[in-house]
C-alpha cells in the first residue's frame, strides 16, 4: 500500500516538474494535495480584453491572448453547462425529499429517482470531460501578468526617479583581483575580513534603519514550496529544487530567507483586520536565486546577502506614499555610501509577471561598463494575495491585500561595486598573485 | 592473516598511520591482524558506526584480486575511521561536569517553556507551515527576530576583537568538502540536504570555512590562522521527543562559528581559549549553564576532544545542548589535504579546531525560558540591549497580527 503510495507520488512528482501545483483539478487531487486554491479574478482580466492585451504586447510577452481567450470561451461554454445539470439535480433532490414527505405515489418518485440517476452520469462524465479543459484554461490565466500601475514607463526607455552622483569611467578594477575577494564558481565564493566585515555592518546598517522606520523585524523561512513560487510567478528554474525522501507534487525549493518568496509563507491564507495596515516587514539573510547571466563574478553568483522589506497595504490611494518612503529610506542608507547610484522604473518590457511597478535601485560598475542591479522594490498590488489567499474582510466583504516588496539592498553586490569604483578599503587593490600568498597577506 | 610489515608499536596514536591508509595502497604495505584488532577496540569507544568488519572483509578480498572498485571502497571505508583520542577522556563513560556557571534560575510559580512563551507574545510562528515552507519551519516575528540579530551582534564584537577574522562562506558545497569534514552525504537516515545538482547544503559553516583551505600548504609562523562566520546551518535531521519540540531541532538556522587552522603543537591550547570565550558569551548573558568534557562515545568521528555547554531550560527542565568545540587535529586537514610547512621545511598536516559561539534557536530558548516574568514577558539581558534599540522587555507584540487561516475563498468561474 505504502509503495503504491510513493510510486504514485513519485510519477506525479516526474510529471509535476511541468504542470502547475498552484491549482489542481478534482482529478488531480486524488492523488496529489495541494495546499491552497488561489482566487480566480476571471473579471480582472476578461472584463477588459484589450487592456490584457495591450499589457501583454508591452511586455514582450510570448503569451497569446487569443489563445486564452478561446480556452476560456470552451470552458466558460462547459463550466456554465455544469452548473445548470447541478442545478437541475439539486432540484430534483428537492422534489424527492419533499414527495417522500408526502407519501406521493412510487411511479413518480421511481421516475425521479431514474432521472437523478441519469442526471449523476451526465454530470460525472461532464466533470471528466471538463477537468482537462479546466486545468488547461486557468493554468494559462495564472501565467497571465499583473495590471500595469499607470506609473510604470509604457516605451522602451526607463523613467530615472532618483540619482545621486556622477558615475566613473576609471578605475577599470575588477572585484575579482580584490584580494578579500575568492571567487571559485557561481556556487561558492568567500569574502574576507574587511569585505566581509563591511557586507554585514551595512546589512545591518539598513536593518536597524528600517525598524527605526517603524518596521517590525522578521526572519523567514529558508525553504519555499513550489506552489508559493508559482504563486509568486518564479520561473521554476530560479532556484534549486531539494532532494527529499519521498518526492512531492509540491516540492521544496531553496529560496534563501533574504527572499521575496520566503514572505509568502507567513502571508498563505492569513486573513487579518484592516487595522493592521500598513503591515511593515523587514528581514535579513540570504538568498539562492539562480543567476541569469554567467562570468561576472559575484554579480552572476547564486548566495548573496540581502535585507528585503515587504509593506502590505489596504488601499491603492496609499501606494505612491508607500513606494517613495521605502525608496527615500533605500536612497539615504546609499548616500552616506558616497558612490553613484540611480532609482529607475523600469520600462515595462522589464517587469516579471507579478509586477505592476518596479523601481530598480542601480550603480555602476566602471569594469564592466554596466550598470547591476542592488535592490529592486516592487509594486504587486494585489496580484500574489489573490493568489495565496491574504485577505482581509472589510464588514462582509472579502478583499486581498496589497503589496509593496523586495530588495532594499543586495549586499553582496554592493561590496563588490564599492570595490570596483574604489570606495572599499580606501582603494587599495591589489592584483591577485597565488592563493597562498594573497591570503597570506590577509591573515598575517 | 594478513602479511603485515613492522610499524610503530603505539600506531593507532599515531596520525602518520591513518594517513598513510588514506594515501597509499594499504594492501601493498599490509595491515597485521592484531593492528585490526586495535583499530577495533578504538572504533568501539566511538558511537559512529564500526567499519572494522567491512575493512578486514575488504582487506582480505584485495589480497587476492586487483580490484579498483574494492580499493576505492577500502579507501572509502578508512576515511570513515574516528580520530584518536586525547589521553585524558579516554576512560570517560559519561560526560564529565567542569564547571556550573551563573546562578540556578528560580519560579515562584511553574515556568513556561519556549513555545508558551513565545506564542504568548505572538514573536512565532510554526503552524500550519508545512505545505508552504516545508517540515519544522518557523518565523521568528518581531522582537524575537530582533533578539537574534542581537545574540549575533553580541557573540561577533565578543569574539573580532580576539583575533577572529569574519568571513562570508558559501552556504552551497560539493560533497567532497562535507565528507572531508567527517559527515557522510549518503546513506538512509542522512542529515544532509542535497540538491537536484548534485551539491549539498551545509549543516554548520566549519565545512565552508575548512573547505576554503584545501589543497593549501600554508606556512608555519601564519599560523593559527582564527576565522569566524555567520552562516544559515541546513540539516536533514529530525526529533519527535517532546524534550526536543518546537524550535529545538530545526532544518534551518543561523550560527556564529569560530574556527582555527593551526599546527600540532596549538591546537590543545586553542580548544582552551575556544572554551574560554564560549564560557565568556554565555556568562555574560546570565543564564545557567554547565561545561563537560565529553567522553569518547559522545565525540563522533572527527573530534579528538570535545567540550559541550549545556545550558538549563526552566520550561522544558531539562538541560539543552548549546554550544561546544573540538580539537579536530589532523583528521579533517588529512581528508581536505591542508598542510603546512614548519620552520624546518618539513610538510605537515595542520590541525583544525572550531567552536559554536552562538547557536541562535536554543540559545533562544534558554533566555526566554530563564528571563520570563510573572507578568508575561521578558526581561532582555542587559548586555544584549544595546543591539534591541535599548529595550528592557518583551512584551505582547500587537503590531502584527494574529494567527487566523482561511480555508479556501471561493472563486466565481463564470
Amino acid at each position: 500500500m505504502i509503495t503504491r503510495k510513493i510510486e504514485t507520488v513519485r510519477k506525479i512528482s516526474q510529471f509535476s516538474r511541468k504542470m502547475s501545483v498552484l491549482y489542481m483539478t478534482g482529478d488531480k487531487a486524488k492523488d496529489a494535495y495541494s495546499p491552497i486554491s488561489p482566487y480566480i479574478d476571471l473579471k480582472s482580466v476578461f472584463t477588459d480584453e484589450k487592456k490584457m492585451a495591450q499589457n501583454l504586447k508591452s511586455r514582450n510577452s510570448t503569451i497569446n491572448f487569443s489563445e486564452t481567450m478561446e480556452k476560456y470561451q470552451k470552458f466558460n461554454k462547459m463550466f456554465v453547462e455544469k452548473q445548470s445539470l447541478e442545478k437541475l439535480r439539486d432540484e430534483i433532490s428537492l422534489e424527492l425529499k419533499s414527495l417522500q414527505k408526502t407519501n406521493s405515489s412510487d411511479t413518480k418518485i421511481d421516475v425521479l429517482k431514474e432521472k437523478g440517476k441519469q442526471l449523476r452520469i451526465d454530470l460525472h462524465n461532464l466533470k471528466e470531460t471538463l477537468y482537462p479543459i479546466e486545468s488547461d484554461f486557468i493554468e494559462h490565466f495564472l501565467e497571465l501578468p499583473n495590471e500595469l500601475s499607470n506609473q510604470c514607463p509604457t516605451n522602451e526607455h526607463e523613467r530615472v526617479v532618483f540619482r545621486f552622483g556622477d558615475k566613473l569611467d576609471s578605475p577599470k578594477i575588477n572585484h575579482l583581483d580584490h584580494p578579500s575577494v575568492n571567487f571559485n564558481n557561481k556556487f561558492s565564493y568567500y569574502l574576507l575580513d574587511d569585505v566581509a566585515a563591511f557586507e554585514m555592518d551595512f546589512s545591518y546598517q539598513c536593518f536597524d534603519k528600517f525598524v527605526e522606520n517603524g518596521y517590525s523585524p522578521v526572519t523567514n523561512a529558508d525553504f519555499t514550496k513550489r506552489v508559493l513560487t508559482e504563486a509568486f510567478g518564479s520561473d521554476q528554474a530560479k532556484y534549486e529544487n531539494i532532494i527529499e525522501d519521498v518526492p512531492q507534487v509540491n516540492f521544496l525549493q531553496l529560496t534563501g530567507c533574504g527572499s521575496m518568496e520566503s514572505f509568502l509563507g507567513y502571508f498563505a491564507k492569513l486573513s487579518v483586520f484592516p487595522s493592521v495596515f500598513p503591515l511593515k516587514l523587514v528581514s535579513m539573510g540570504k538568498s539562492y536565486e539562480t543567476p541569469k547571466t554567467e562570468n561576472e563574478g559575484v554579480f552572476s553568483a547564486q548566495q548573496s546577502n540581502r535585507v528585503q522589506e515587504l509593506t502590505c497595504y489596504e488601499n491603492s490611494r496609499d501606494r505612491d506614499l508607500i513606494m517613495d518612503d521605502v525608496l527615500n529610506n533605500v536612497a539615504n542608507l546609499l548616500k552616506s555610501l558616497g558612490a553613484h547610484f540611480k532609482i529607475v522604473y523600469l520600462p515595462v518590457r522589464e517587469l516579471q509577471q507579478a509586477e505592476s511597478l518596479c523601481a530598480s535601485i542601480q550603480m555602476y560598475s566602471p569594469y564592466y561598463e554596466k550598470y547591476f542591479e542592488v535592490g529592486r522594490i516592487s509594486d504587486y498590488k494585489d496580484y500574489i494575495s489573490k493568489r495565496i489567499l491574504f485577505n482581509f474582510k472589510d464588514k462582509k466583504d472579502i478583499y486581498f491585500g496589497n503589496m509593496i516588496g523586495g530588495t532594499v539592498v543586495n549586499t553582496s553586490r554592493l561590496a563588490m561595486i564599492l570595490i570596483e569604483n574604489g570606495k572599499l578599503l580606501d582603494g587599495v587593490v591589489k592584483k591577485k598573485e597565488d592563493s597562498i600568498k594573497t591570503f597570506k597577506n590577509l591573515f598575517l | 592473516m594478513f602479511r603485515g610489515i613492522t610499524r610503530h608499536k603505539n600506531f593507532l596514536l599515531n596520525r602518520r598511520f591513518v594517513h598513510h591508509l588514506l594515501k597509499d595502497d594499504p594492501i601493498k604495505h599490509g595491515i597485521t591482524s592484531e593492528e585490526m584488532d586495535t583499530l577495533e577496540k578504538y572504533a568501539n569507544l566511538r558511537k559512529s558506526v564500526n567499519n572494522i568488519q567491512e575493512i578486514r572483509n575488504l582487506l582480505e578480498k584485495l589480497q587476492f584480486t586487483k580490484s579498483k572498485e574494492l580499493s576505492d571502497q577500502l579507501q572509502k571505508e578508512l576515511r570513515r575511521l574516528p580520530n584518536k583520542t586525547h589521553p585524558s577522556v579516554m576512560h570517560l563513560q559519561e560526560p564529565k561536569v567542569i564547571e556550573t556557571f551563573n546562578k540556578f534560575p528560580e519560579f515562584s510559580s511553574n515556568p513556561e517553556d519556549f513555545d508558551e512563551i513565545a506564542k504568548k507574545l505572538n514573536l512565532i510562528r510554526t503552524n500550519h507551515l508545512g505545505n508552504f515552507c516545508g517540515h519544522k519551519s518557523y518565523y521568528f516575528l518581531g522582537a524575537l527576530a530582533q533578539l537574534e540579530h542581537g545574540l549575533i551582534r553580541y557573540a561577533l564584537d565578543i569574539i573580532r576583537p580576539k583575533g577572529f577574522k569574519l568571513v562570508t562562506v558559501p552556504d552551497i558545497l560539493p560533497p567532497e568538502v562535507i565528507q572531508g569534514c567527517g559527515m557522510q552525504t549518503d546513506g538512509e537516515r542522512n542529515q544532509v540536504y542535497k540538491l537536484e545538482n548534485g551539491l549539498c547544503l551545509s549543516g554548520t559553516s566549519e565545512m565552508a570555512l575548512a573547505g576554503f583551505f584545501k589543497d593549501k600548504i600554508l606556512e608555519e609562523e601564519e599560523l593559527p590562522i582564527k576565522l569566524t562566520a555567520t552562516s544559515r546551518c541546513f540539516r536533514a535531521e529530525t526529533s519527535g521527543t517532546h524534550d526536543e519540540k518546537g524550535i529545538y531541532r530545526v532544518h534551518q538556522f543561523t550560527k556564529v562559528e569560530m574556527f582555527s587552522i593551526c599546527s600540532e603543537n596549538q591546537s590543545d591550547e586553542l580548544l582552551e581559549e575556544f572554551k574560554n570565550t564560549e564560557i565568556e558569551l554565555f556568562k555574560n548573558i546570565g543564564i545557567h549553564f554547565k561545561l563537560l568534557d565529553m567522553p569518547p562515545n559522545e565525540l563522533g568521528a572527527p573530534a579528538y576532544r570535545k567540550y559541550d555547554i549545556e545550558s538549563w531550560m526552566p520550561g522544558r527542565n531539562f538541560w539543552g545542548e548549546i554550544s561546544s568545540c573540538s580539537n579536530c587535529t589532523d583528521y579533517q586537514a588529512q581528508r581536505l589535504n591542508i598542510k603546512y610547512r614548519t620552520k624546518s621545511g618539513e610538510v605537515k598536516y595542520v590541525h583544525s579546531v572550531n567552536g559554536t559561539a552562538c547557536a541562535v534557536p536554543r540559545l533562544l530558548i534558554s533566555i526566554l525560558e530563564t528571563f520570563q516574568k510573572a507578568k508575561g514577558s521578558v526581561e532582555i539581558p542587559e548586555v544584549l540591549r544595546k543591539y534591541m534599540r535599548g529595550q528592557e522587555k518583551i512584551k505582547r507584540q500587537k503590531q502584527l497580527p494574529e494567527l487566523k487561516l482561511v480555508k479556501n475563498i471561493h472563486s466565481d468561474l463564470k
